[in-house]
């Protein structure tokens, strides 16, 4: 068993101060620290999570990072795997835990996707997020990418795009009562309908922002976390799953098949065995207004997911509120950042502790967080329960 | 602060050369499986019947007509782009729509002269109609 005894994060947003992710880092590590009851010396290693060098300008960061923040001399590494980086270093921290090879672990996400470079330069490298010889070369943008993917599961389930205005809405909402929120918005689904058609069916409101930010949690041994927080939320399974990475070589492009095998090795773990019964909250990998609808049925998370999403049964309100954070659309999405922000979304819900209007009046028993890189391609599933269960 | 960086990449086309050298004479040199016979294009480079063992892969090369029928398409800011299924291919692959204001569910290969070797095709279908 390994608890998540702190968690911190910045704001999400696009950086006009002059700061630079080094300094959003030590904030958001300052953070957890504080809320785990933990020093800088208590650590015993530092897995750092960030996707993209050519966003940050910096080579072998983990080392960088351990020595801002006061970590020399601890165990320190990075791990990527795209958008699903974040949640691939806490399942890294997990296993050093489990292992016995650290006790207490910092895990820290970061990127610089907004301020750094342009929005065309951050395009143009995440094109060669695919695979850059083949679908890479054509020059197709990760918006068209996942539109050829939603337009394969459009036509397979019948869904359509009503039902993608309906998440963009609902997660700019969400986001208006979470103050690290990039994109608060309150926005109607004839606005989505409107706005600048990026690549059909997505629009510009069906698409999550390029954003700055950190975020950084503490695991550790139930016996090395201090008295007052062994009950503390804890992870109750991880699991990855990897897809064909080109759209054309899958059998069905509208199915994210490797979230399904992540989500059951993760599921299987925990001991949820009925995840459509078992889970109360979903923070969901939303870089797309349908991806969230997508994920969902691949997560297994119900039943009959067009029918129970039609009627609102995944709204702050329903049966199983998903992406109460605002999701990427909503919260925001520096890559790196973005899986780490999640676990610590659904750890501070089982807690009681998220933010004042967001948080569940009974706080979840189980929780799932979900990541991928790619189209789906590398993907990270963590499931997370209170010290009661 | 401002801070510029410029790449210029010798990049190594390996095993997929006869496809890339391929795209610049438009034509379409698809990947053969010699146990299964499973052909791909854009090619695979490991075919899923021969991942159980670790005998050395044995695939050839084979030239398809160009032809490809469109399975899903999408148009935007950024262009327009489809995942369409080349005749005698088994999987399907995206390209990039040269010819956006046709409609239509059959295209070809184009030679890529300029640019990228990505996959470029051509819609030999109808014209758009356009308001006005």
């Amino acid at each position: 068993m390994v608890l998540v005894a702190g968690t911190g994060m910045t704001a999400f947003n696009r950086r006009k101060d002059g700061s630079g992710f080094r300094d959003w880092a030590e904030e958001a590590l300052r953070e957890a620290l504080v809320s785990a009851k933990l020093g800088r010396g208590d650590i015993d290693a530092l897995v750092v999570a960030s996707e993209s060098d050519f966003f940050s300008m910096q080579l072998n960061p983990a080392s960088v990072l351990a020595d801002d923040i006061g970590l020399a001399g601890a165990a320190c590494q990075r791990v990527e795997g795209g958008g699903a980086s974040g949640q691939l270093a806490v399942h890294a921290g997990v296993a050093m835990v489990l292992s016995g090879s650290a006790r207490r672990v910092a895990v820290v996400g970061f990127e610089p996707s907004a301020s750094y470079l342009s929005g065309a330069a951050v395009s143009e490298l995440y094109g060669y997020s695919f695979d850059a010889w083949t679908d890479g070369m054509t020059g197709i943008s990760a918006t068209a990418l996942y539109a050829l993917s939603a337009k394969a599961f459009m036509a397979r389930c019948g869904a359509n795009h009503d039902d993608f205005s309906v998440i963009s809405v609902q997660n700019r909402e969400n986001a208006r009562d979470n103050p690290k929120a990039h994109l608060p918005l309150e926005i109607t689904q004839e606005e989505v309908r409107e706005s600048l058609m990026v690549s059909d069916p997505y629009r510009r409101l069906d698409c999550s922002p390029l954003s700055d930010g950190a975020a950084a949690i503490i695991l550790t041994d139930p016996n090395a976390a201090p008295a007052d927080r062994k009950n503390a939320a804890r992870i109750a399974g991880i699991g990855a799953a990897n897809d064909r990475v080109r759209l054309g070589d899958r059998e069905d492009p509208g199915l994210f098949k490797a979230k399904q095998v992540a989500a059951k090795r993760a599921y299987a773990l925990a001991g949820i065995s009925e995840p459509a019964r078992q889970i109360d909250l979903a923070e969901i990998y939303d870089a797309y207004s349908g991806a969230q609808l997508q994920a969902i049925e691949a997560l297994g998370l119900s039943n009959d997911f067009l029918k129970e999403h039609r009627s609102g049964g995944f709204s702050p309100s329903g049966r199983l509120p998903v992406n109460l954070s605002g999701g990427l659309m909503g919260q925001g999405a520096p890559v790196g950042a973005t899986g780490v922000a999640q676990v610590a979304a659904c750890a501070q819900q089982i807690e009681g502790t998220y933010h004042t209007g967001l948080q569940m009046r009974k706080p979840p028993r189980h929780a799932v967080a979900d990541t991928h890189g790619g189209i789906a391609t590398t993907c990270a599933v963590t499931v997370l329960e209170g010290s009661g269960n | 602060m401002k801070h510029r960086l410029t790449l210029e990449y010798t990049l190594g086309a390996g095993a997929l050369e006869p496809y890339l050298n391929g795209l610049r004479e438009g034509k379409s040199i698809a990947r053969q499986c010699r146990r299964c016979d499973r052909v791909t294009f854009p090619p695979e480079r490991a075919c899923g019947c021969q991942s159980s063992d670790n005998l050395a892969g044995s695939y050839g090369w084979k030239q398809l007509a160009g032809t490809a029928a469109l399975v899903h398409r999408t148009d935007g800011s950024g262009g327009s782009f489809a995942l369409v299924r080349f005749d005698g291919a088994d999987n399907q692959a995206v390209c990039r729509i040269a010819n956006p204001v046709m409609e239509g569910e059959h295209a070809r290969l184009l030679a890529v002269h300029d640019g990228a070797p990505g996959l470029l095709i051509e819609l030999t279908g109808e014209a758009l109609e356009t308001a006005g």
